[in-house]
Parts: structure tokens; C-alpha cells; sequence
């Protein structure tokens, strides 16, 4: 057993248990944490995968940016989630783990087709300098432009969508009119569950 | 001899037709384009009335031209000579081809000309009788029109060109009965006019489909050709040629009034009276003879149907007589004259005379045509009153319309040496003397018919005649002094046909006078077939004494009765048979009985179809219907569609699942290809990455092939015959399919 | 360096991961633990995407796409973001069992 391969099963037990607490955790911040173990259990796999440039990348902007953002986003509305929440009922639940267990099943046989893969790697495989001299090259240099102007607009979008919370004289009413619907929704006790 | 393309017919053809654009359209539209007082002249009566009468009257001398110039009389036994026109083509389907071809022979010239010539007159004679009629224009075009269609009809050379023709005097005589349309009453004796007689143009088109499905041809040479053709076989239970002339005779029958379909006729006095002595009289009723002895050798060789057209024809002269005794419109009492004489027709051609027959024609359009100008002359007179009971005395204020009047009405009762004279008697001649062997007593019949209705004729017209001008006037005093005769446009015309019906009977002079030769008969000889008769000059004498006598009879009656006016005798007379007057006077109440048995059941019908067929299927269940149904789709759909995000979510994925089961199917396709000997080549033409197969060729449970990659084989069976080869396939997920194929292999190839 | 483990591993570990994403995404009942299980299914497309990159390695495609697929992962998660704000704003609530707006009322 090479050291490589416990890492590997390590790394994955982590991101598959994180996962999984995102998807069962009662609390949102819970959820959130669970994401940034996750993006960290992937980022090690990366690493062993030879893909240092994309290792890093992940920690920094998926688990640093967006882990941050839901973290934010959450605290932002607290008021929601004042209601106890009892989780899926019983037959959403196994409804659940049989889909799991059915998709990985769909999935799961790819492993007949490919058995030719190739174990030697060329040098500076995966580097940032070999993946930096990939991307500015004219294979991949539009895709790599049209992302950034992507990344432009989805930043511009952002800051157009939130608009400006002005507290005039008909929002007010506005607010005390929400203010008096989530006191309404408040005490229904979340028995709607699906 | 046959010429085809004797320009002179299409002349005869097309200058009635000239006439009616002409005066339909093309004066007006140029009178337009030319200013104001151009158009008034155009437009005037004077300028439409000569286009009118010009064009028909330029066909005529063609027409004559063409008969006298270019038709030679030939000897007894040789062929019938004859001129055609082609036009085009005009239906060419698989093997049947028709011409619009124009052709003329002894029978349709005599036709031509009668039909040319009278009209002629009749359109001089409405240029004084419309004089006063706003409408004149459209009056004159619709009757060139009509004579075009009839000209057309006479002179077409098979029988869709004569159905043309057929159709279209029918639609012009609805166009020119219902002419005063504003009055409803006379719109829809139009209407009613052209209803009957389209039922019997239902008949006339089955015929012309029935001779040319079995003969294959549709034109008269060619169906004398194949007439063989139609002797074989059964249609209905009945032969072929049978219920052709039967079907044809049904078309007569609506276009030239006889029982069954003759309702129309009397109604049709609504229209201007010369359309009446034109269409009703003299040419458009007359078709229906026409077309039987044009296809006399049809009727020759179906004696069933002859006996049929013998018996209906008799059947009709009496029946219309008899009506003709109590009618009191004068036109009315031409009307069933007309009928009854059609009649006389119709019996000679269904014994065989169809030469007789033809000549009766020819007088009955001179005398009856001069009969109704005259009616018209006295109608004017009267100002537009028709009721015989109001008129009396008139033979001293019109003068000219009398003398003709009664030539007319000698000519129609059989008077000696008139012209109904000869042509009358021939008829009866030949009905008693047919040697009809398929049933011998159907002409016999026919003849006491015939003779019996002579001696009708001569009462009701008479009757008619004495009523009318003789005895003192009966009608309102201040009409009295205004009666005055006509103006010289309506004389003429009347003068001109009263001396045609007088002296137009020599032409068919009858041999036994030893006096001419029948010149009529022999001209037609050898176009028409003839019955053979019996019997000799004895007899012929015997016969037309007969019949002289009964027309004396009636006379003489008549003038008993009449003869000063209506007697005391006569009102003693209808007041002891009250109820049968009525019947009598009442037509038989023949309309009212068709109207209970026919045209109420087809009112229900209409009334079903409308409120349930059209309101309710159509409307509410079709249409209304299919957009409930397309409601409830929208509603049931719009139960998905229930905002809560989640249910979506999880509707995609179990899209996503049946997707991914589909694509995760193997897909077993299987080209097999039968070579030589056995050898069979198997391909699976899906290459999909992935896939493994495994064979089994002969069907034998053991797969000789298992999961190999390879998707191309052959192999060879050992022998002929029915295998069944099973294929297996697995896609990398792991699913498998199977499939068969059968292999049959025939090694005799 | 690796030797033991293949491809398939890294397969099945993508599609472990997938499929929690998808259970998460249609149980979950808050609007950001949805979008939260958008990102894990992401990320295992993205693992994927190296790991048949890393087992055919004649060009670096696979980490190059993997590498844009973060940046618009990224993105998208902020728009989402955005909107369930908005959301939150307007009606009061992120639970998508209560969310019926888009409802067809007609």
C-alpha cells in the first residue's frame, strides 16, 4: 500500500462525508462548512493528480471566494431560517439514497471501457507554467478571453441585481408589510415539508 | 366529302354569341370609354336591337348558305353527307377524346335553320314588344345568348358538346323567365324552370357516362360505330342500351316537358311572351326530339325504350290537353298546347317516324311561335291583362293579329292543307301503321291517343280562338277604346311565321297526294331510320279521314259552345261537374302533389341538414369541440405548472433518469445481406464505443460468437430454409438487448 | 507517482460525489443548500475533467477546462446568490416549498 494511495482514500472519505453533511446538515453554516471541506478534499486530489496550478486555484477561489460568500449570504438571511426545520421526511429520504445508489450504479460501470490508460506523464506536467503556456497559446487563448469578459459581466450583473435598498416613504410600508409576512410565516412550524 | 374545317359553322355558331357580348358587355364598356353621348347611342334601343337581331338573322344566311351551297341532296341508299368544324381539343382522358367539333348534316341543318330562322323573326318581334322595357340590353343579350347555346346544341357533333349546348338554354331560359325578377312570383318560376330541369339533365349525364364507359366513345359516329357494344351485358337488370335511352329520355323528358318533369313549362309564361314563343315554343322544348332522332339508331335498337318515349308522349298529349280546357290565361293555354304538341313529338319518334317527327317540329315552331307573338300582340293590346275571360270582340280592333291568329290556329287543329295538317297526320299515320314486333300494341295505342287528342286540339284551340276575338267584348269598359293594333315591328314578324304556317307543310307533303314528292322525308332519309309500316294507300286514307273528322268534332264544338262568346250552354255544363271542373281547371294539382311528395321530404332534409348536421356537429361539436379540447389539455397542463420549485427539480431529474435509460440502450441493428450458396453477411451498422455483441447464426441456442467487438460477418449455412439468427448486444453499462433475424435462403436461386 | 490508483478510482469518486449533489439538490429545502449542492456537482464534473486529463496527458485540455469551469462556477454561484437575496427581500422567505410565484393562476 503506497503512501500515495492511503492520501488518496483519505482525501476522498473526507470529501464524500462533507458532501454528505452538506446535504444533511439541519443548519446552513453547517452546509457551508461541510462545502469547504469538500473544496479542500478536492483540491488535495488534484494535487496527487498533477494538476498544481488547479490545486490552488480551487483552495483560493473555491474555498476561499465562494465558501465566503455563502457563509456571507447566509448570515444575510438569518431571518428566514428561524423556523425549525425538520428535515425530509421518511420516504424522501430513502427516495434519496436509492437515487444515489442508482446513479453511481449508471455510472459506476464506465470502469469496463477504459482500461487503456497510459501511467507515464511527460515532465512539467500539470506545472503553472505549462498550463500557463496552454492557455496563452492560440488553442486556448479565446476561450480563456471570452471567460474574463464572462467574469466581467457576471460582476457587473451582481452589483445590478442587489439595487439599492432606499428607504423612502413607500418603502417603508413595504418593509413593515414583509416585516408583518415572515412574522406571519414564522409561527406555521414548517410542516409544509415535500 | 367529310371537310373539317368548314369555317362557315363556327360563323353560325359564333355570331349569336357576338350578339350577346356585344351587347352584354362590349357596348356598354365602350360607350363608357368614349364619353356620354357616344355611350347614349350605344346603349340606345335602337343600336342594341339591331346587333341583336343582326347577328342571328347574319347566322341564319349563313347557315343557309351553308345548307344550299354545300350540302348536297344525295340518292336513296348512299351515305348522309356531311360539313364539320373542329374547334379543339377539348378532353383528352386515357382513351377517351373529345373534340369540340360542330357538324352538320340533313337533320341539323333543318334544325339549324328552324332554329335561326325563327329566332330572326322573334328578335324583330321583341324589339317592338321591348320597346318600352328598361332593360331591353340585357334582354337581347341573354336571348343571343340563348341562341347561341342552341345553335350549339344542334350543331354539336357528340354529346357532351350537346349537353353544352343543353345546359346552357337552360340557364338562359331561367335568366329569361325570371327577366322581371323584382316580381318574387316570376323569380321563381325561373328557379323552378330550371330545378326540373336539371333533374333531367341528372339523367342525360348518366346516359352520356353509361354509353361512353361501355362503348368508350361519346360522339355520334363513333357511337353508331360501337353501338354492338351496347347490346351485351347487364347493368340494373336491364341492357345497357336500354337504360342509356332510357336515362337520355329522362333528360328529354325535363327539357322538353313532358310527364314527369313538364311542370315547369306553364310557370315559364311568366317571362316576356316572345321568350316564351322563342324558348318555350319553338326551339329550346323541341331539344329533346332532337336529340332522340339524332340517336335514332340508338333507339332503333331498344324496343323497350321506344315503347316507353310512344307511351309518355301519347300519355302527355292528352294529359296537356285536357288541362288546356279550363285554362283561362291565354299564354297558359299555349303553354299546355305546347306540351301536348311536344307530345305528338315525342309519340312519333318513340314509333319510329322520326322524319314525322322532325316535321312537326319544324310546323310547331311556325304556327306556335306565330301563336304566341300574336297572344303577345293582344296582351300589349289589352295592356298587359291575359285572362281570356275579359277579352272577346277583338277581331275587329286587331286586325292583322286576328287573320294570323286563326291561320295558326287552323295550321295547330289539322285544318287540310295547313301545315299541322300534313305533319299531324303523317304522325298518326305512322303510329297505326308500325310494324313494331316487340310489342304491337304500343303503337296502336299511341295512335287512339293521338287521334283522341287531335279532336282535344282543335277544342281548346278554338275555344282559345273564339274567346278571344270572337262575340262581343267582355272586359272593362274604358279599356275598350285604347285596344289598338300593335306597331309594324310586331306585325311583321307575325305575318311572316302566319304565312310559314300555312304553306310550310308542303315540304312534307305525303306521297299518297301524288301531288310532290315528300321532299322533307327523303331530305332526312338518310340521317334517320325509320320504322318499317304496314299497310297501304287505303288505309292511309282511312286514317287521315279519321283524323279529320275528330278535329271537325272538336271544332265544332268549340263553336257551339263558344262560338259567340261563352254560352249558357258551357256554364250549364261546368255547373253539373263542379268538383271535376276544379280538378281540371286546378292542372290535376299535379304541382301540389310533387310539392307533398317531393319537395317537402326535401325541405325536412334541408332542415336536418342545417339544424343538426351544420349547427350541431359542425358548430358545436367540431368546432367548439376541439377548442374544449384544447382547453382541458391547457388545463390539465397548467396543473404542473404549480410555482413550487422543488416538484420542478424533481421532474427534471426524473427526465434526466429516463434519458440516460434510453441512451444507456443498446440499440441491436442488423443489416443482413443473402449472398450465393448460403453465405450470408451480417452487419451492425451502429457502431456504438463499447458495444459487445454476440452471435448466434444457426439458431441453435449456442452462440458461436461471445461479446467480440467485431460487427461484420458471414457465414454459411448448410442448407436451404428458415433460420432464425439471434444477436445479443451489451452496452457498457451493462444493459443487453437481444434481437432476431430471419434468414431464409433459397439455394435454387 | 501514482500506481495503484487508476482512473477508475478517481470515475468512481465522481460519480459518489455527483450523486450526493444530486440528492442534495432535489431534497433540500433551502434555497442556499441548493445552490450549495450545485457546487459539489460542479466540482465533480471538474474531477473528472483532471482526472481523464491526468490518464491522457498529450495535451492539457482537460485542466484548462476545469480551470474555466471555477472561474464560471464562481460566477454563477454569485448570481445565484443574488437572486435568492432578492428573493429573500421580496417574499419573505428561501424555502422553495413556499416559493409559488411562478404559479399559472390563469
Amino acid at each position: 500500500m503506497k503512501l500515495t494511495t492511503i492520501i488518496f482514500y483519505l482525501l476522498s472519505i473526507i470529501s464524500v462525508f462533507s458532501a454528505l453533511i452538506v446535504v444533511t446538515a439541519r443548519s446552513p453554516m453547517r452546509s457551508a462548512l461541510g462545502l469547504m471541506f469538500t473544496f479542500l478534499g478536492l483540491a488535495g486530489i488534484y494535487v496527487l493528480l498533477h494538476a498544481h496550478l488547479l490545486a490552488v486555484v480551487q483552495i483560493l477561489v473555491y474555498a476561499g471566494g465562494v465558501t465566503v460568500l455563502f457563509a456571507f449570504v447566509i448570515l444575510m438571511i438569518r431571518h428566514g431560517e428561524q423556523i425549525s426545520y425538520s428535515g425530509p421526511f421518511m420516504p424522501v429520504r430513502v427516495l434519496s439514497v436509492l437515487t444515489v445508489l442508482y446513479l453511481v450504479y449508471l455510472v459506476g460501470p464506465i470502469y469496463l471501457e477504459v482500461q487503456r490508460v497510459k501511467n507515464a506523464l511527460p515532465a512539467g506536467f500539470g506545472t503553472a507554467r505549462a498550463l500557463g503556456e496552454s492557455l496563452f497559446s492560440s488553442k486556448h487563448i479565446i476561450a480563456f478571453e471570452a471567460v474574463g469578459i464572462l467574469l466581467l459581466v457576471t460582476m457587473v450583473a451582481s452589483i445590478a441585481l442587489i439595487g439599492r435598498h432606499r428607504k423612502t416613504k413607500e418603502n417603508q410600508k413595504e418593509e413593515e408589510k414583509l416585516e408583518n409576512r415572515v412574522e406571519k410565516v414564522i409561527p406555521d412550524g414548517g410542516n409544509t415539508d415535500a | 366529302m367529310p371537310e373539317d374545317k368548314y369555317y362557315p359553322l363556327a360563323f353560325v355558331v359564333g355570331l349569336p354569341l357576338l350578339g350577346a357580348i356585344l351587347n352584354g358587355f362590349v357596348l356598354d364598356w365602350l360607350g363608357r370609354l368614349l364619353g356620354k353621348k357616344v355611350h347614349k347611342i350605344l346603349v340606345s334601343r335602337v343600336v342594341v336591337g339591331t346587333v341583336a337581331v343582326l347577328s342571328v338573322f347574319l347566322s341564319f344566311v349563313v347557315a343557309l348558305y351553308a345548307v344550299v351551297w354545300h350540302l348536297p341532296l344525295v340518292k336513296e341508299g348512299e351515305e348522309a353527307p356531311w360539313l364539320s368544324f373542329t374547334l379543339w381539343n377539348w378532353i383528352k382522358v386515357g382513351g377517351l377524346s373529345i373534340d369540340l367539333k360542330l357538324f352538320l348534316d340533313p337533320l341539323s341543318a333543318v334544325m339549324v335553320l328552324v332554329v335561326t330562322g325563327v329566332s330572326s323573326v322573334i328578335h324583330f318581334y321583341s324589339t317592338g314588344y321591348m320597346a318600352h322595357d328598361p332593360s331591353h340590353r340585357r334582354y337581347f343579350a341573354f336571348l343571343n345568348l340563348f341562341v347561341f347555346f342552341m345553335v350549339l346544341l344542334v350543331l354539336g357533333d357528340s354529346l357532351p358538346v350537346m349537353f353544352i349546348g343543353w345546359e346552357g338554354v337552360g340557364l338562359c331560359s331561367y335568366l329569361l323567365i325570371g327577366f322581371w325578377y323584382e316580381d318574387k312570383a316570376k323569380a321563381q318560376a325561373g328557379k323552378k324552370a330550371f330545378v326540373v330541369n336539371r333533374i333531367g339533365d341528372f339523367g342525360f349525364l348518366l346516359g352520356i357516362f353509361l354509353i361512353g364507359t361501355v362503348t368508350g366513345k361519346v360522339d355520334f359516329h363513333g357511337i353508331k360505330e360501337n353501338l354492338g357494344m351496347l347490346g351485351s351485358g347487364e347493368v340494373l337488370g336491364i341492357s345497357p342500351i336500354t337504360l342509356a335511352c332510357l336515362l337520355l329520355f329522362l333528360g328529354a323528358t325535363g327539357k322538353s316537358a313532358q310527364i314527369p318533369l313538364y311542370i315547369w313549362l306553364p310557370d315559364a309564361m311568366a317571362g316576356p311572351t316572345p321568350v316564351s314563343a322563342l324558348i318555350h315554343a319553338a326551339t329550346m322544348v323541341t331539344a329533346g326530339v332532337y336529340m332522340i332522332a339524332r340517336l335514332n339508331f340508338l333507339y332503333m335498337a331498344s324496343p323497350p325504350a321506344m315503347a316507353v318515349v310512344a307511351l309518355v308522349g301519347a300519355g302527355t298529349a292528352i294529359l296537356a290537353a285536357t288541362i288546356g280546357f279550363a285554362q283561362n290565361d291565354i299564354k297558359k293555354v299555349l303553354a299546355y298546347s305546347t306540351i301536348s304538341q311536344l307530345g305528338y313529338m315525342f309519340m312519333a319518334v318513340g314509333v319510329g317516324a322520326f322524319a314525322a317527327g322532325i316535321f312537326h317540329l319544324m310546323t310547331h315552331a311556325f304556327f306556335k311561335a306565330c301563336l304566341f307573338l300574336g297572344a303577345g300582340c293582344v296582351i300589349h293590346a289589352m295592356h298587359e291583362r291575359q285572362d281570356i275571360q275579359e277579352m272577346g270582340g277583338l277581331r275587329k280592333k286587331l286586325p292583322h293579329t286576328h287573320w294570323t291568329f286563326l291561320v295558326s290556329v287552323l295550321a295547330i287543329s289539322g285544318a287540310p292543307f295547313f301545315s299541322g295538317f300534313f305533319s299531324k297526320d303523317e304522325i298518326l299515320w305512322r303510329a297505326f301503321s308500325a310494324n313494331f314486333q316487340y310489342a304491337p300494341w304500343v303503337p296502336k295505342v299511341a295512335w287512339i291517343l293521338g287521334v283522341i287528342g287531335a279532336g282535344m286540339t282543335a277544342f281548346y284551340m278554338f275555344r282559345l280562338y273564339f274567346l278571344t276575338f270572337a262575340g262581343k267584348f267582355r272586359g272593362p269598359g274604358e279599356l275598350s277604346n285604347k285596344i289598338h293594333e300593335p306597331s309594324y315591328l310586331m306585325i311583321i314578324p307575325i305575318m311572316i311565321l302566319g304565312v310559314l304556317a300555312v304553306i310550310g307543310g308542303f315540304v312534307g307533303m305525303p306521297h299518297t297526294f301524288h301531288l310532290f314528292p315528300n321532299y322533307f322525308e327523303h331530305y332526312l332519309e338518310p340521317v334517320l331510320a325509320q320504322m318499317p309500316s304496314q299497310g297501304g294507300t287505303a288505309e292511309e286514307w282511312g286514317v287521315m279521314g279519321l283524323g279529320l273528322g275528330t278535329a271537325l268534332l272538336g271544332f265544332s264544338v268549340a263553336w257551339i259552345l263558344y262560338g259567340r262568346g261563352p254560352s249558357l250552354a258551357i256554364i250549364k255544363i261546368t255547373g253539373t261537374i263542379p268538383k271535376l271542373y276544379k280538378i281540371v281547371a286546378g292542372k290535376f294539382f299535379v304541382d301540389e302533389i310533387y310539392g307533398i311528395l317531393v319537395v317537402r321530404p326535401i325541405g325536412w332534409l334541408a332542415a336536418f341538414s342545417h339544424r343538426v348536421v351544420d349547427r350541431f356537429i359542425i358548430d358545436k361539436i367540431m368546432v367548439e369541440g376541439s377548442a374544449w379540447i384544447a382547453g382541458v389539455c391547457g388545463w390539465l397542463l397548467r396543473k404542473v405548472q404549480n410555482g413550487i420549485i422543488h416538484r420542478y427539480a424533481w421532474v427534471m431529474a426524473f427526465g434526466l433518469t429516463v434519458f440516460i435509460y434510453i441512451a444507456a440502450r443498446p440499440m441491436p441493428d442488423i443489416d443482413v445481406s443473402v449472398g450465393q450458396d448460403g453465405l450470408v453477411e451480417f452487419s451492425n451498422m451502429h457502431k456504438h464505443a463499447g458495444y459487445l455483441m454476440s452471435w448466434d447464426f444457426d439458431g441453435d441456442g449456442k452462440f458461436e460468437v461471445i461479446w467480440s467487438e467485431k460487427n461484420n460477418f458471414k457465414y454459411k449455412y448448410p442448407k436451404s430454409g428458415k433460420w432464425v439468427a439471434k444477436m445479443r448486444v451489451r452496452s457498457p453499462w451493462g444493459f443487453e438487448r437481444e434481437k432476431k433475424i430471419n434468414v431464409v435462403i433459397d439455394t435454387k436461386k | 507517482m501514482l500506481n495503484e490508483i487508476s482512473i477508475n478510482h478517481c470515475l468512481i469518486l465522481s460519480g459518489i460525489l455527483f450523486s450526493i449533489g444530486v440528492a442534495g439538490f432535489l431534497t433540500r429545502r433551502n434555497l442556499i443548500a441548493v445552490l450549495m449542492c450545485i457546487e459539489i456537482m460542479l466540482n465533480s464534473a471538474n474531477l473528472l475533467l483532471v482526472s481523464y486529463n491526468r490518464f491522457n496527458p498529450s495535451n492539457h485540455a482537460g485542466q484548462i477546462f476545469a480551470l474555466l469551469s471555477i472561474v464560471i462556477a464562481a460566477g454563477e454561484a454569485a448570481i445565484g446568490l443574488v437572486i435568492a437575496i432578492n428573493a429573500f427581500r421580496l417574499l419573505g422567505t428561501i424555502r422553495t416549498d413556499e416559493i409559488k410565484e411562478m404559479k399559472d393562476d390563469a
